[in-house]
């Protein structure tokens, strides 16, 4: 039964040529993206799984309480898991992670090494991050030991690493403070591990030689625990909340019990405390949300297109059932079509995948490696097949099934067009959904360009920012003189702050402060050059002066800092502050600058100018067109002050721009998504005009015969279903807005919903689906006449 | 072998009634060979429905085989015309997907019959009606004729006791008519019950009975 079924099915499908393309096309595009959704959404969803504690594991956070605002702190004291294993026999282990870079240098090579993590021996337990050599019971105990991932050895040692006899026991000096002794070769973290590194080193190093290590009032590292099998994690983190308190009594810190399974997927945190891989659950949920639109747009597609054929298909259904199919009997039959035909679907959609897959990546960033072979691809390659072959398959089967013999038979080539208005329903609701996802990209794209555009309050073009390491940060004079006087360099400024994304604040004192009125300021060292350098606009005052140093310290705010302390822009001047225990005035306001991506406000700024301090980076202005000299002017005054570490620098205008990134990937997604749901409903649009041009035929042959011309018959087939495009656009306006409205609700600084772009959406949309209908409807209307009518 | 008593059949278009069949009486017994005829509207293939069970009836009692039909429920209706009653129609309404033989075949596989014995019904069916040569072509590559032998072997597959044919030769030229009419005297002869509505007199005159309607009643049998 099953088998002749099939075969019904296939012949069904290859004669229908129109038919089956526009259904296996739509749904081949959509199953290829809900694989591709569905691939990605299983990966992230089983980031952190391979760890066989998997699901004993916690993170500790702490909720600060900083003048009011309760902010999430990923970070926790150095001594807090030596005192909770001790205090809570629910703790089986603990493991800390500080985060550290440096340079490593062994023999006569020297990286830098960004991805440097501080641990504990207990790593190798907790975790699954099996060591290649060396001895996991005690690497990483003693405070001059290192690890170092596969790849690293491959840097260094090269690829016959493993056959390296003196391999352990190798010394790597670090940042020319210390030596560490080589005490294992550790595997890379898997690509779906949120916890990253390239070098572990053993964390009692960091106890032994940094005093802000073991105090309790600094929060440095991340803290895991493992807690032991059946404990009520829920119950355990209401249990520890408040004891940070009687380890610190000066501390009102809460301590909150992160699940590690959510650590990849659902960490928000501030003050940029958190490292490692992440990603964001709304990215999930997006995704899922448009791939099953996608989907249920091909269905609606194949559930269109059979119920409009289903005329042709009466009498075979009443033959059938005169012969003695049963409903039941029918039912299965074209249910067995429609998984024929997405199963043919499915295997197209494997090509697809297969095609599109490094453009894919190019295209959204993300990495998705399909394994043909896997048994997860296998059974969601099953899973979407059934599903996609019931969704669309079940109402045309039973529409179909229903009909009876009797009435079938009497009305041959009659109406029988049952369900007019569930089709044009359908029709209206893909296309809303269309249009909708138009109208959220261009607004979208719209905002990225804005954001892209916008006056930051301060000059990114033409400005290189160079890292300064080693001996630079403290003689950063030195490199500057050296480059004033090149020919290609317009000016240099040294700071403490790269200017994307600055997130480096403390608390302020000052003149006319209400007892606990505190808040957080981010601060930043610069030279009197800085303002100038970067054009940032003096409201009042005046700039630092490389005269007057050391005697008393200065302050330039910006309008935002001065606002806050209660002053105006004209009388903060000569105010007394205190930052970090040194008194001085403020002797300048500046205009309010973007030191933060544009989905956050502009917050209180200062500046500070203490040049006995160290500096992080050396802003260089070039000369306009002389970019590429300038930067072999770094090179070579760079390499003359600092031979150890490397130069590293970027342009501060595209560092700015990866700031928005992810919001261009999203972007660029969603795209893709509208794009293909608009093509697919246009594929069903035109299958449905095919059928409507043949179901009217002989209307089109006796219109002709009595002289109506092309233009007005080809208005007569486009007319029906332009209605339904614009009926659907009027919908998605109002959906679309919503939508925008609450994705601009991100952004502090957004652009305006004008409404001309929802015309232009619907005019453009409108003219796609005007180009799909005419495509057949001119067809139709050109068609000879004395064919059409001949076939009775 | 079937017996009608005071069948009605109308449509309510407001407050008339329009009557398709109007007080119909009538009683077939088996090895019967019945034509109805008539001339258009009269009525000839909604009495044909009625009595195939495709169609139903707003007024009367229908007997088949001493079951009251009008007493049923669709699911045994249909269950009783799959086993005992075979159509052929004038526009053959053979599917087009299939092929001769699976066309013959369809019957037997909606009665759930084991494939060995699907395939000797069909073998015979195909000698018989001497089509063994066409039996892996499609229905669009017969002419007229051979679609409705095709149909007619679709017909009776099953064996069922009677076989109802509404203008079987409506489609086809003298001579395939001839045959077809040939054919059914030849099935009659063997003992299948046949009723067909037909318009020509001639085909008419095949059968034992000419029963003639006009308005939905019985002119004269």
């Amino acid at each position: 039964m099953i088998l002749f079924n099939l075969k019904i099915a296939w012949r069904s499908i290859r004669r229908n040529k129109v038919f089956s393309s526009v259904n296996i096309i739509g749904l081949a595009l959509s199953m290829a993206c809900c694989l591709v959704i569905g691939l990605y959404v299983w990966n992230e969803l089983h980031y952190d799984s391979f760890h066989k504690n998997y699901n004993n594991i916690y993170r500790v956070t702490e909720k600060q309480n900083q003048a009011g605002t309760l902010y999430s702190v990923a970070v926790t004291p150095g001594p807090l898991a030596p005192a909770l294993q001790k205090d809570f026999p629910e703790v089986a282990n603990t493991v800390r992670f500080g985060s550290w870079s440096g340079v490593l240098k062994n023999g006569t090579r020297t990286y830098e090494v960004n991805g440097m993590q501080a641990t504990d021996n207990s790593i190798f337990k907790v975790f699954d991050f099996p060591l290649l050599k060396g001895n996991p019971a005690t690497a990483l105990q003693s405070p001059d030991e290192i690890v170092i991932t596969e790849s690293i050895a491959e840097k260094y040692f090269g690829k016959e690493w493993k056959n390296n006899p003196a391999l352990l026991d190798q010394v790597f000096r670090f940042n020319n403070e210390a030596d560490f002794k080589l005490a294992g070769v550790v595997i890379d973290p898997p690509e779906n591990s949120s916890i990253r590194f390239d070098v572990l080193i053993s964390i009692s190093y960091l106890f032994k030689t940094d005093e802000w290590s073991n105090k309790w009032e600094s929060n440095n590292y991340h803290t895991y625990l493992q807690l032991k099998p059946g404990t009520d994690a829920k119950a355990f983190s209401e249990k520890i909340r408040d004891k940070l308190h009687s380890y610190n009594t000066k501390t009102e810190d809460l301590m909150v019990l992160q699940p590690f399974k959510e650590q990849y997927l659902q960490s928000k945190f501030d003050f940029n405390t958190d490292w490692g891989k992440r990603s964001n659950i709304r990215y999930i949920n997006i995704f899922m949300g448009v791939g099953l639109l996608l989907l249920i747009i091909a269905c609606v597609n194949f559930i269109n297109l059979s119920t409009a054929r289903s005329l042709k298909r009466s009498m075979e259904v009443g033959v059938r059932k005169v012969n003695g199919a049963s409903r039941r009997q029918l039912v299965f039959q074209f249910l067995s079509e429609s998984i024929l035909v997405a199963f043919i679907a499915g295997v197209a959609s494997v090509v697809i995948i297969g095609a599109s897959q490094p453009f894919l990546q190019k295209l959204t960033g993300i990495t998705i490696t399909v394994n043909f072979s896997s048994l997860l691809f296998l059974s969601l390659f099953l899973l979407i097949i059934l599903i996609t072959g019931f969704l669309a398959g079940l109402y045309p089967a039973f529409i179909l099934s229903s009909f009876k013999p009797a009435k079938v038979f009497k009305s041959v080539g009659g109406r029988g067009v049952s369900g007019k208005l569930f089709r044009q329903g359908l029709v209206v609701f893909q296309f809303a959904i269309s249009v909708t996802l138009i109208i959220c990209t261009s607004f979208m794209y719209r905002q990225l360009r804005f954001m892209q555009q916008k006056d930051l309050g301060f000059d990114k073009e033409q400005l290189v920012n160079i890292r300064l390491a080693g001996q630079l940060k403290e003689k950063v004079g030195l490199l500057k003189n050296d480059l004033d006087h090149q020919t290609a360099i317009a000016a240099t400024a040294p700071a403490t702050m790269s200017l994307v994304n600055v997130d480096n604040s403390s608390y302020v004192e000052w003149e006319g402060m209400q007892p606990d009125d505190k808040f957080l300021i981010t601060q930043a060292n610069v030279d009197p050059g800085f303002i100038p350098a970067l054009n940032l606009q003096l409201m009042n005052g005046s700039n630092f002066s490389f005269q007057k140093t050391n005697d008393t310290a200065t302050y330039i705010v910006n309008e935002a800092a001065a606002k806050r302390m209660g002053y105006t822009v004209n009388n903060a001047i000569g105010k007394q502050v205190n930052f970090w225990g040194n008194k001085g005035a403020i002797i300048g306001v500046v205009k309010d600058f973007h030191f933060k991506p544009l989905s956050t406000g502009i917050n209180p700024f200062i500046f500070r100018y203490q040049p006995q301090d160290r500096y992080f980076s050396l802003f260089v202005k070039t000369v306009p067109g002389k970019t590429q000299e300038a930067i072999q002017q770094i090179k070579k005054s760079y390499k003359k002050y600092e031979s150890e570490f490397p130069l590293q620098f970027s342009f501060v205008d595209e560092a700015i721009n990866e700031l928005y990134l992810g919001d261009r990937r999203m972007a660029t997604i969603i795209l893709l998504f509208a794009g293909l749901t608009i093509f697919v409903g246009c594929l069903g649009l035109f299958g449905l005009t095919v059928f409507a041009a043949e179901q009217r035929i002989k209307e089109i042959g006796i219109r002709k015969v009595l002289g109506a011309g092309v233009a007005s018959i080809t208005g007569l087939l486009s007319k029906d279903f332009l209605k339904l495009v614009v009926i659907a656009t009027i919908i998605a306006i109002p959906a679309g807005w919503y939508a925008t409205q609450k994705w601009l609700e991100g952004y502090a600084y957004r652009i305006n919903i004008d409404w001309w772009v929802f015309g232009l959406v619907g005019v453009a949309v409108l003219i796609v689906a005007l180009f799909t209908i005419s495509f057949q409807s001119v067809k139709a209307a050109l068609a000879n006449p004395v064919e059409s009518l001949r076939t009775e | 072998m079937l017996e009608l008593k005071h069948i009605y059949k109308w449509i309510s278009t407001g407050n008339n009634r329009t009557f398709i069949l109007k007080d119909i009486n009538l009683s077939i017994k088996e090895g019967e060979f019945i034509s109805i005829m008539g001339p258009s509207g009269s009525g000839k293939s909604t009495l044909l429905n009625v009595i195939g069970m495709l169609d139903e009836f707003n007024e009367g009692e229908y007997q088949f085989l001493h079951e009251s039909v009008h007493k049923m429920k669709e699911k045994q209706r249909s269950g009783l015309y799959k086993q005992y009653i075979g159509f052929v129609f004038q526009a053959y309404h053979l599917i087009d997907e299939l092929t001769v033989y699976e066309n013959i075949e369809t019957p037997l596989i909606y009665q759930d019959i084991k494939g060995s014995e699907r395939k000797a019904l069909v073998a015979d069916m195909l000698d018989r009606f001497q089509i063994v040569g066409k039996k892996d072509l499609f229905p669009a590559q017969l002419s007229g004729g051979q679609q409705q032998l095709v149909g007619i072997a679709r017909a009776l597959i099953a064996k069922p006791k009677l076989l109802l044919a509404d203008e079987p030769t409506g489609n086809l030229n003298s001579k395939q008519g001839e045959e077809i009419m040939e054919l059914f005297k030849q099935l009659n002869d063997e003992g299948v019950t046949i009723i067909q509505v037909t318009h020509s007199e001639k085909n008419a005159s095949y059968g034992k009975r000419v029963i003639h309607l006009l308005d939905g009643m019985v002119e004269r049998s």
